[in-house]
Order: C-alpha cells, then sequence, then structure tokens
C-alpha cells in the first residue's frame, strides 16, 4: 500500500468515525425520565442466569423510540455502552467477554434508554441477570433442518461456538446424496468418542464413529446412542419407528415405535451384540443412557400394546407409557444385570423419556408426555428431574412451558443443562439453557444467543438435539462425507438371535426432528 | 413430460394462482392437448368450479379420477432419498390451494410443508403456511413465516402490511382470506388415510354450506360412476342455493333411473321441486337410442369412439360408457386421501 492509499484510509476511517460520534444523541443520563419497569426485549433475557462464557445476549428493545441506549455494567470494570439508531442492541464481544470474566458470579446489569421526540429520553428499570461462578461447556452441537414431513431438501448437523456466533457444519446430508444424519452422541462431552447416525438408500444405513481420532464406518445406523464413559462401548437402540398425522393442532406429526430393543457395539472387538433383557418380544426398550460410572445403563420400556406389529398408527398408540428402567453392566465381564424399574408410567400416568444421568452422577432429566415415545412432538412434554440419591423427582417449573420441552443435554461440569423448546412460536424448536444448581433447582431458561437479535424472527429451521461439547469435532466434514460414501470397511458381526426384528428404514421412516 | 407438455402445466398452473379461471379454460380452449395432463385437469375443475360450471361442463373436458385431488402416493418415484421426483414435490404444492378452499387445512399446511422443503424455502409455499396458521390462530408461528417471507423481494410488502395488521388486530376480524378460511375450517382430528367419500362427508359435516366439498364430492361420484350416490344426495342442491339440477348430475339421474329393475322408480327421488329438463332427457335419449345398436353389434370400439364423441363426447353417459371402463384402479382413488 502507498503512503497515498495509506493516508487515504486513514482519511476515511477517520470521517466515519466522526460521522458515527456526530450522529449519536447525547444521553442525558441522570435527567431522563424514570419509566417504573423493565424495557421488553427479545429474546426474553432477564432475570436469568447466564454463563461466564456465552456470547453477547444482544436483544431488540420493544419499545417506541428513534434512537436507543444500553449500558451494560457489573460491579467490577468499566460499563459498554451501546447506541443504536434502531432498536437492535448488538453487544462488542470483546468488552462483552471481559466484562463478564471480570464478574462471575455477580449481577449484569442492563440499562436501557429509549428516545422519541414526543416524550424525549426515557429510562427504564434495569434488566437484572445473575453470571454464574461455572462457565458452559463451550460447543453446541445441533441438528438444523426444517419441520419435516416425509421429503427433506437438507439435513445438516452443525457445531455452534458459544462463546461467540461461529457455527462450524459437522455433517451435511447433501454430500452423501440427500441422506438423513441424525442421532449425533459424544462420550463425556467429548468428540474425541463420537458417532453420527446416517442413512442413505444409496450408501446404506451406517454410523459414522469416530474414537481416538479414527473414524470407521460401522454398517448399523445407531438410533438413540449412548457412550459408554469408558468409551470402549456404546449402546444403541434399534427402532421400528413410523410417523403419521394428525389433520389439527400446531404440531401435526407423530412417531410411534411398532417395536424397538437396545443393542451395543463394543469398539475394541467391532462387534455388535444385542442385550436380551433390552430385546424382549413383548416390550420396547429405547433412550438409553449411562451412569457416569458406567456401571447402569437407564433406559425407557414400555409393553407393545398390539397385535399388528405393521398397522400404523396401531392400534391404543395413545395409551402407550414407557417406564424408566435400569440394568446393571460389568465392562470387564461384558456382564447384564437384571434390569430394574427406577419409575413406573403407572405411578406418573405419563410416559417417561429421554433419561439422561447428570456427569456428577447426582441427578437424572428425563421427560414425560402424555403418550408415545416422541416427546418433541407432543407439547405435554416436560422435564423433570429425580435426584438420585432420594430417588424423589419433581417438574422443573421454571423450565417448562405449554409447549413441547425435549432434547435435553448436560454440560460436563453438571451445572448447565440443554434443551430444546417450541415456546417461541409452537412449531419450530429452539435451544434453551437453564443453570442447574447443586441443589437440583433451575434458573429460568435462555435462548441460544445470536448475533442478530431479530435471527429467530424469521428462521424456518429448527435447532434439535443440542448436546454440549467441550472442544471442537475434529473431523472435518468432507471427511465425514467421504466415509459415509465409502463402502464398509469394518463388517461387523450382527447377531440376530434377538427378539426384536433389525428393521431396514426406509425415507419416509425417518424421524422429522 | 415433454418440454409442451411442462410449458401447459406450468402455464395453467400460472392462472390458477392468479386465480383467473376465465384465462385458465381459455388457454385450455387454444391447447386441447394440455387437458390430458393431470395437472391441467385438476386446476381445470378448480376454474369450473370458481366460474360456477363444474357440475355442467366438467365432461367437456378430459376427465381422470386420480387427478380431483391429485393422490401424492398415485405412481409416485423418487429420483433420490429424500426429495422425490419434481413431479411428485409438483403434486404437492398444487394441492395446498385445494385442500385450503375445501377447509382441510391441516393436511394443507403438511402439503405446503413439504413444498417449502423440497423447493428449498418456496415464497409460495410460506405465503400459504402463513395463512393456514393465522386461520388456525396459531399467531407466533405464522410470525415466523411472515417474518422470512418479508426478506422476499414478491411477497416481502404483502408480508410486512400482514404482520402489521397483526399487530394492531391479532384476531385479524377484518381480513376476508382468514376469516373465510376460519369459517371452512375442518376442526376434528383425523388420523390415517380414509375413503374420498368419507372426506367430503366429513368436511360438510362440519360445515354444511361448504359448497366446494359438496360440488366436488359429486364429481367424485360421477367419475367413480356411483349414479346411486347422486341420487341420494341430490336433494341436498336446494342447501346450496341452486336453481336448477346441473346437467351431468341430470344425466346421471337419468342413467340411475334406467337401471332400476324396475323402471320409474327413479320418480321416487325427492328433487326439492327441481326437474329433469326435457333438452336433458332428450340428449339421454338420443344416446341411448344411437350407443345401443353399436354396442349390440360389437362394432369396433375405436369407430363406435369416435361416432359417438362428435355428438355426446361432452356427456356424462359418454363418459360412462367410454372412460370409465378404462380406469381400473378407483378402489385405489377412493381411499387416497391425506395419503
Amino acid at each position: 500500500m502507498t503512503n497515498f492509499h495509506r493516508s487515504l484510509s486513514l482519511f476515511i476511517t477517520a470521517s466515519m468515525m466522526f460521522m458515527c460520534v456526530s450522529c449519536q444523541k447525547k444521553v442525558p443520563l441522570e435527567s431522563c425520565t424514570q419509566v417504573s419497569r423493565p424495557a421488553g426485549i427479545s429474546p426474553d433475557y432477564s432475570n436469568t442466569v447466564i454463563p461466564p462464557n456465552v456470547a453477547p445476549l444482544n436483544f431488540r428493545i420493544l419499545e417506541n423510540g428513534d434512537h436507543f441506549f444500553v449500558r451494560v455494567s457489573s460491579s467490577q470494570g468499566a460499563p459498554i455502552e451501546v447506541y443504536s439508531r434502531n432498536s437492535n442492541i448488538e453487544i462488542p464481544l470483546r468488552l462483552w467477554k471481559t466484562l463478564l470474566d471480570q464478574n462471575r458470579g455477580k449481577k449484569l446489569s442492563f440499562d436501557v434508554f429509549v428516545y422519541n421526540a414526543e416524550t424525549n429520553w426515557r429510562r427504564y428499570q434495569p434488566i437484572v441477570n445473575d453470571i454464574a461462578k461455572e462457565p458452559i461447556d463451550s460447543y453446541l452441537v445441533y441438528r438444523f433442518i426444517r419441520p419435516l414431513y416425509n421429503y427433506w431438501n437438507s439435513i445438516c448437523v452443525y457445531e455452534r461456538a458459544i462463546g461467540n456466533y461461529k457455527n462450524t457444519l459437522v455433517l451435511d446430508g447433501r454430500s452423501f446424496n440427500n441422506g438423513c444424519t441424525n442421532c449425533h452422541a459424544f462420550c463425556n462431552n467429548s468428540p474425541e468418542a463420537m458417532s453420527i447416525a446416517t442413512r442413505s438408500r444409496k450408501h446404506g444405513n451406517s454410523s459414522l464413529v469416530v474414537r481416538d481420532n479414527n473414524l470407521i464406518k460401522v454398517p448399523t445406523a445407531w438410533g438413540y446412542t449412548a457412550w459408554h464413559p469408558s468409551g470402549r462401548m456404546a449402546a444403541y437402540s434399534i427402532n421400528k419407528v413410523r410417523q403419521f398425522f394428525h389433520t389439527i393442532g400446531t404440531e401435526m406429526r407423530d412417531v410411534i415405535d411398532l417395536d424397538s430393543a437396545i443393542s451395543y457395539y463394543k469398539l475394541d472387538e467391532k462387534t455388535a451384540k444385542i442385550i436380551t433383557a433390552l430385546s424382549e418380544k413383548n416390550r420396547m426398550e429405547t433412550y438409553p443412557t449411562w451412569s457416569p460410572d458406567g456401571t447402569y445403563l437407564y433406559y425407557c420400556s414400555a409393553p407393545i400394546l398390539w397385535q399388528d406389529r405393521d398397522e400404523v398408527p396401531p392400534k391404543d398408540y395413545n395409551q402407550v407409557k414407557y417406564d424408566l428402567m435400569r440394568i446393571s453392566y460389568d465392562l470387564e465381564t461384558d456382564q447384564w444385570g437384571k434390569a430394574e424399574v427406577v419409575l413406573s408410567a403407572n405411578e406418573t400416568d405419563m410416559s417417561i423419556l429421554l433419561p439422561r444421568v447428570s456427569p456428577d452422577g447426582r441427578f437424572l432429566v428425563f421427560v414425560m408426555c402424555d403418550y408415545g415415545c416422541f416427546p418433541v412432538y407432543r407439547p405435554s412434554s416436560d422435564l423433570y428431574i429425580m435426584d438420585l440419591k432420594m430417588r424423589n423427582y419433581q417438574k422443573l417449573d421454571t423450565v417448562n412451558s405449554a409447549y413441547s420441552e425435549s432434547w435435553h443435554s448436560w454440560s460436563s461440569n453438571s451445572r448447565w443443562l440443554t434443551f430444546s423448546s417450541k415456546r417461541m412460536s409452537g412449531l419450530f424448536t429452539r435451544t434453551y439453557f437453564t443453570y442447574i444448581d447443586e441443589n437440583g433447582k433451575a434458573s429460568k431458561p435462555f435462548i441460544l444467543p445470536q448475533k442478530d437479535p431479530t435471527y429467530y424472527d424469521s428462521l424456518l429451521q429448527t435447532y434439535s438435539v443440542p448436546e454440549l461439547i467441550t472442544h471442537p469435532v475434529m473431523v472435518k466434514p468432507h471427511r465425514f462425507a467421504r466415509a459415509a460414501h465409502s463402502d464398509f470397511k469394518d463388517v461387523v458381526n450382527l447377531p440376530v438371535t434377538g427378539a426384536t426384528k433389525i428393521v431396514p428404514s426406509e425415507p419416509w421412516e425417518q424421524q422429522g426432528e | 413430460m415433454y418440454k409442451e407438455e411442462v410449458t401447459e402445466v406450468l402455464q395453467v398452473g400460472y392462472y390458477a394462482d392468479k386465480e383467473d379461471w376465465q384465462s385458465l379454460l381459455e388457454y385450455v380452449e387454444r391447447h386441447p392437448g394440455s387437458q390430458h395432463n393431470k395437472f391441467c385437469n385438476y386446476d381445470i375443475n378448480r376454474a369450473l368450479y370458481y366460474t360456477g360450471r363444474f357440475g355442467d361442463e366438467m365432461f367437456s373436458y378430459y376427465q381422470s379420477p386420480p387427478a380431483l385431488l391429485l393422490p401424492t402416493s398415485l405412481g409416485s418415484t423418487s429420483s433420490n432419498d429424500s426429495t422425490g421426483s419434481p413431479e411428485v414435490m409438483y403434486r404437492y404444492i398444487r394441492k395446498v390451494d385445494l385442500f385450503m378452499e375445501l377447509g382441510y387445512l391441516g393436511t394443507a399446511k403438511r402439503y405446503a410443508s413439504e413444498g417449502l422443503e423440497t423447493g428449498n424455502g418456496c415464497p409460495h409455499m410460506t405465503k400459504k403456511l402463513a395463512l393456514i396458521c393465522l386461520a388456525e390462530e396459531q399467531n407466533e408461528t405464522a410470525k415466523v413465516y411472515l417474518g422470512a417471507l418479508s426478506k422476499d423481494l414478491v411477497y416481502g410488502r404483502f408480508a410486512r402490511q400482514l404482520l402489521q395488521r397483526l399487530d394492531r388486530d391479532p384476531q385479524l376480524t377484518d381480513y376476508e382470506p382468514v376469516q373465510r378460511l376460519r369459517s371452512i375450517a375442518f376442526k376434528r382430528d383425523y388420523i390415517g388415510s380414509y375413503k374420498m367419500e368419507h372426506f367430503f362427508s366429513q368436511l360438510l359435516w362440519r360445515n354444511p354450506h361448504n359448497k366446494m366439498a359438496f360440488e366436488y364430492m359429486m364429481a367424485s361420484y360421477l367419475l367413480t360412476g356411483q349414479v346411486n350416490k347422486i341420487a341420494e344426495n341430490i336433494s341436498r342442491l336446494h342447501e346450496f342455493g341452486y336453481k336448477k339440477i346441473p346437467r351431468h348430475y341430470q344425466e346421471a339421474l337419468l342413467i340411475y333411473t334406467d337401471s332400476q329393475p324396475q323402471r320409474g322408480s327413479g320418480e321416487k327421488i325427492n328433487l326439492e321441486g327441481l326437474s329433469v329438463s326435457s333438452e336433458a332427457t332428450q340428449c339421454y335419449q338420443n344416446f341411448i337410442k344411437e350407443a345401443m345398436p353399436l354396442y349390440m353389434r360389437k362394432r369396433d370400439r375405436r369407430m363406435t369412439r369416435q361416432y359417438l364423441a362428435k355428438d355426446f363426447g361432452n356427456t356424462y353417459m359418454f363418459y360412462m360408457c367410454e372412460e370409465l371402463p378404462r380406469f381400473k384402479n378407483l378402489k385405489n382413488f377412493q381411499g387416497l386421501v391425506n395419503d
């Protein structure tokens, strides 16, 4: 760059800065009219607990005005001041990070000022949040799709950095002939051992399994998957899933398992095995999840109420209710114990689904809904927490809404829970976070922040199956895609002696979310 | 499809989307070959309904029973795993309007969602989804669709105006498109596929004044040769304000009356003050006079067809004798709603 160019660019930059400063309206902070309520903001980031490492909570001010000013402050450090001529408030990332880092465990205030010609500047009551001491895991892996029925154009798995807004593709179904990619699972919140199930008419149904930086393609699509904490095996469900439709309601889709069982795959032996106790002929077993010490596998189980195993929907489909069960396991001897009921559907009169144990082993969060196996389609789905020491459970009242809550997962430090909720619009799932304290008390949830505060207002895709991980997925999308394309390198012995038949899936059988 | 056929399908679809029914029918007159395409056939029927000519003139055009509601699974083929063939996708997109117009909003919403996904965010489908959600009073969902649509070059203004209107009046009490959908919306949960007859009767049960459902039900009876059902339902004409019995219904009644073991039993049909016209009776008698000897003598079928088509090609009698026997899978056709 020549001196002339350098000077020109400096001049332009300086001029722009001057224009920006001069066009800002001076805010008379002390003399403006006080409004005795907090300003309305969207998304709702008020009275909640936020991680100290979360990206700026940009928001839109829902008050009429021509000029907007927000001061973000806490006990330590200089406040951040944001001026805007529209109602969107975007907080500078670096200043935000510094402020949060300095104030772990303290309050964070948003002071909102709005100007319009009639009322001049008005100052609203501050919006206050708590900054937690404990950080959240740095990355979120989620499925990004439109609300699907029978057909799809694009199903992607993305990784989002929690500390900023960076999205990175993990796998795009279009990279292997518009295949379906779903059921991503991680071992101990780490991508060092992980799996993604893929389904493709052309390339077969398979699971892409990462372990010790090796990627293999296993010729079975693992359903709901739970990695053993040792990383040496993974338990997964095999589901004969069918979708059907209602004719009314915000959510018209419904899903039923006509049959299901739980199997497991031993990575060292490259062998898939069926757990006899979890392949009962007249019951369906699904949603496996491990206790953090790896000695118990929790899962859900329901009796099969229908004779015809092909009819869709089967008779009494809306009477199916799953029990919460567990079974002991010894990794060294590869021996399974006896299944036992943890919480019975008879007791709750609801279907108990999606158990997830906190990494510290203290709590188990699960979903209950009116019937069936697919809570994201049931508006009655709510989150519940069980104290595994006391064996009592309670509804997470602060977390639930009138719409579906589901697909939750824990952070590695057991203080954060992420989950999917349809509360914002009834149909589109969004990712929320809540802080769970040591007594199992949950804070008011907040939505995954985006750089553009109006992002969700026009987003026709859903954020589904959020999973928190501590560091980024190391395998690049093209490697996953190449593996999905490849022939099977690791042919495994898949026993066919189980009572539950392993059913090949078809595109129209896939789960929507 | 050939290039010309694709052009015809898209042109007819264009007029249908604009609700320019007269131009649609004029275009079909100029391109008579187009009516043999199921998509055109489907939109021609809609045009006939909206111009008040369905019961009088539907057999002036080629008719194929499956085209009435365009079943999605009939002959569907997938080009790959997920997106289906363009033809299947176009079926979903075309079906949305009719299901909305009939008041079957839930299924219309499903078809529009399929169209939105496979059409990669098709704004036309986004608009339909927004309207359906508003009709179902799912305003928050509708706002997301409108939010997306407001960024569209063509539909953006419409979406922004509707969002503003929604802020002022969440019930949209003065917004006719939504109020009309609400007035005919079918609000009962139903799962699985069912027969077309059941489909229409459900719609009429919900809203006895759903004239479109009535005319489509009668058309389905005509297309499947169920003249007895035409006779059963003819007394309902007065509920919809008919001043005369549509021509094809008259022809069906004459066939029905003639097919009774005891001739004349058809006179017992309650016509609620309406009557079968002398012209229709004369036409029917002429057909019998001309056609019966030809059928009895088992003359060359093609010649017979050509001969009869000259004077009777636009009658229901001709359809019954010459077209209907060619459709062998009517059983499927009757059971494919909500597929």
